[in-house]
């Protein structure tokens, strides 16, 4: 199974594509796709709002769904960071002053 | 210190407001991602792995009070409040938003710095030794040198789109805190026989995933030559370094595949054509440039010894920052001091913006407005009085930067790895924050003395684990983060390549691995005056060996 990510163009942070066609902070707000052509459909999505500057790098995450929770998880190590944010340090606490 | 002229002062503005342009442009649509890329790049915008990322220069490590205040200020107001510091000695926040740089970079100029060639195929930021102008036994400070350097590379058209990146570090000293060797060009300020200054030039060094040890290729170069000799290599790497294959493209590579005495054939010669050129350093600009680094009027204090030994008998924890984190300066009562930025279990080389002012005040107050940034992590402030050290480590305490570990265990270079970095395969901040906590004990420490552990997240080891007396590099496999190990790495003048142990250590055992490491060394070591790295050398990788993976 897999969810787009992508990071937003103005902010930089990380975001990932919704059922919708929107594009959400939240991985629980992504759409779960099952199979290799709704992938490539939703990539063309994504690139489509390349095109139209909202996001940059868009790229497929393979996840798994857990049977307790509904929330997807990345398999790799570094999408879950990416997607949790950094495991330790000073942006923990903090957050950002112009938070959008 | 070094003011821009109206020459700087305007090429800074016209690039700020040139990219606040390009910004603008892109957030209108008006430059795709691939047209923006590039240019974002040369002006030190990353997209990290959660968040843009601005990486600012300091050049040669050196910052005024009113910098490093402006420094926070960015951190406070544009960031999460704080900033990492890196083995570049630069700084880099990790949450810009793209729409807020132009503002930054404005901010930057109003205090002389920007983030100009901090990334990008062109001569980066010079970097110096971070006791340059204090060191107690140095040929000269290298900074006016690393200055002129700066001069010239800026915007130099000819060396804008270069194979690859291209980095130059310059000391003045015979102990080498730069990693000189460890540079595409490593420059050594020293005299010749005659009493005249020039340098010894190394070309290729490098680490990534070629790690290699520069070759000297010229043992005295006349510093009015600086420039000549310098266009020389770079527009013989220009026109000869690989453009086919990214890994390759370094000039250690072309060193290596043409051989060091070839290529400096085809240098001198290139060299010879263009010595008597207007490249050719006038000695009176030189000792202009000179003269912004000329060291300050120290007040004569008293020696202050009696007052130091009681105090430092008086209170044990001073006692210990003096023995590690200060060092002998070459001007009489006075002392340069290290502000680690490694408190025990916490992230390397990171500042809050509080911190940040709080260096500031000390340096404004104690070392005559003066702080540097070393490539190991740490700040330095470079001219304190001997009799000010107990007021300097008080102030430093009351802010949580009077960790007493300088060039300990616990002093450890780490990239900020797979917790921010887009290339990385492994984390790297948790594993030093593990070995911090592991070796925590201040008597241990003290013990276990000179060792420099360096940690990478990837291959291309901006952590320095190829010249760690312990070097770890993070990899991913099968899905799960594995360290290897090297031993026996140095980036000081005796330059070596760390050598591969064994097989690497999965997270959970890495932290045993470097502890099982240093037991060996203080079971084997021929007293406490024989260092890690010493006794490594002496024995080879076998007692380690052995002890981490059992008798072959």
């Amino acid at each position: 199974m897999h969810i787009i990510t992508a990071n937003r163009l103005a902010d930089g942070l990380v975001v990932f594509l919704t059922g919708d066609g929107r594009w959400s902070q939240i991985i629980a707000a992504s759409e779960l796709l099952e199979d290799d052509a709704a992938v490539e459909a939703a990539l063309e999505t994504a690139l489509a709002d390349v095109r139209a500057n909202r996001v940059v790098d868009p790229y497929a995450v393979e996840v798994v769904v857990p049977a307790a929770a509904k929330d997807p998880v990345p398999r790799r190590l570094r999408e879950r960071i990416r997607t949790s944010g950094p495991t330790t340090g000073h942006s923990l606490a903090r957050s950002h002053k112009r938070a959008a | 210190m070094y003011r821009y002229d109206e020459f700087d002062r305007v090429f800074v503005a016209e690039r700020v407001a040139q990219f606040s342009d390009q910004v603008a442009r892109r957030l209108a649509g008006d430059l795709s991602e691939d047209q923006f890329k590039p240019l974002r790049l040369q002006n030190g915008v990353y997209l990290q792995l959660h968040a843009y990322m601005l990486r600012v220069a300091v050049p040669y490590g050196t910052l005024s009070a009113r910098q490093m205040r402006k420094l926070a200020h960015i951190a406070r107001t544009y960031d999460k409040g704080y900033g990492h510091f890196t083995t570049r000695q630069n700084i880099q926040f990790n949450w810009p938003r793209l729409d807020d740089v132009p503002a930054i970079l404005e901010e930057l100029a109003e205090v002389e710095m920007h983030a100009i060639q901090t990334s990008g195929n062109c001569i980066r930021n010079v970097t110096a030794d971070h006791f340059a102008g204090v060191a107690a036994d140095e040929a000269a400070d290298p900074r006016p040198y690393a200055e002129i350097l700066r001069q010239w590379s800026s915007l130099h058209p000819e060396f804008l789109f270069l194979p690859r990146k291209f980095k130059i570090a310059v000391t003045g000293d015979r102990q080498d805190r730069a990693a000189i060797q460890f540079h595409d060009i490593g420059y050594e300020v020293k005299r010749n026989d005659a009493g005249e200054l020039g340098f010894a030039v190394y070309i290729g060094g490098g680490q990534g995933r070629t790690p290699m040890v520069a070759k000297k290729i010229r043992d005295f170069l006349p510093e009015e030559d600086l420039l000549a000799f310098s266009e020389a290599i770079l527009r013989i790497y220009n026109q000869h370094g690989r453009r086919d294959n990214k890994y390759k493209a370094r000039i250690k590579i072309l060193v290596f595949e043409t051989g060091a005495d070839v290529l400096k054939d085809e240098i001198e010669a290139e060299f010879a054509k263009i010595r008597a050129s207007a490249l050719r350093l006038p000695v009176d600009e030189i000792r202009r440039i000179e003269a912004y680094f000329a060291p300050p009027a120290y007040a004569i204090r008293l020696p202050g010894e009696a007052a130091l030994a009681a105090a430092r008998q008086a209170d044990p924890g001073f006692d210990r920052w003096v023995a590690s984190n200060v060092a002998d300066h070459r001007a009489a009562g006075h002392s340069i001091v290290t502000i680690s930025l490694k408190p025990i279990g916490a992230p390397p080389g990171d500042a809050t913006a509080d911190q940040m002012d709080a260096v500031a005040d000390i340096a404004e107050r104690y070392s005559h407005d003066e702080i540097r940034v070393s490539h190991e992590q740490n700040l330095v402030l470079p001219h304190v009085a001997t009799a000010d050290l107990k007021a300097v480590y008080e102030a430093l305490l009351a802010s949580g930067l009077a960790s007493a570990n300088a060039g300990l265990i616990t002093d450890i270079i780490a990239c900020p790895g797979l917790d921010y970095c887009a290339l990385a395969t492994a984390r790297s901040i948790p594993v030093a924050q593990s070995i911090s906590e592991r070796f925590a004990a201040t008597a241990r420490q003290a013990d276990i003395g000179d060792i420099k552990i360096k940690i990478s997240g990837c291959i291309n080891a901006c952590g320095h684990h190829h010249v760690g007396h312990i070097g770890i590099l993070g990899v991913e496999k099968k899905g799960a983060e594995l360290y290897q190990i090297t031993l026996g790495g140095s980036g000081d003048e005796t330059a070596s390549i760390g050598d591969i142990v064994g097989r690497g250590f999965a997270s959970e055992d890495i932290v045993d691995a470097v502890e099982t490491i240093v037991d060996i060394y203080l079971e084997r070591r021929q007293g406490a005056d024989e260092n890690f790295l010493a006794a490594y050398r002496r024995l080879g990788a076998a007692p380690f060996k052995e002890a981490l993976y059992g008798a072959a």
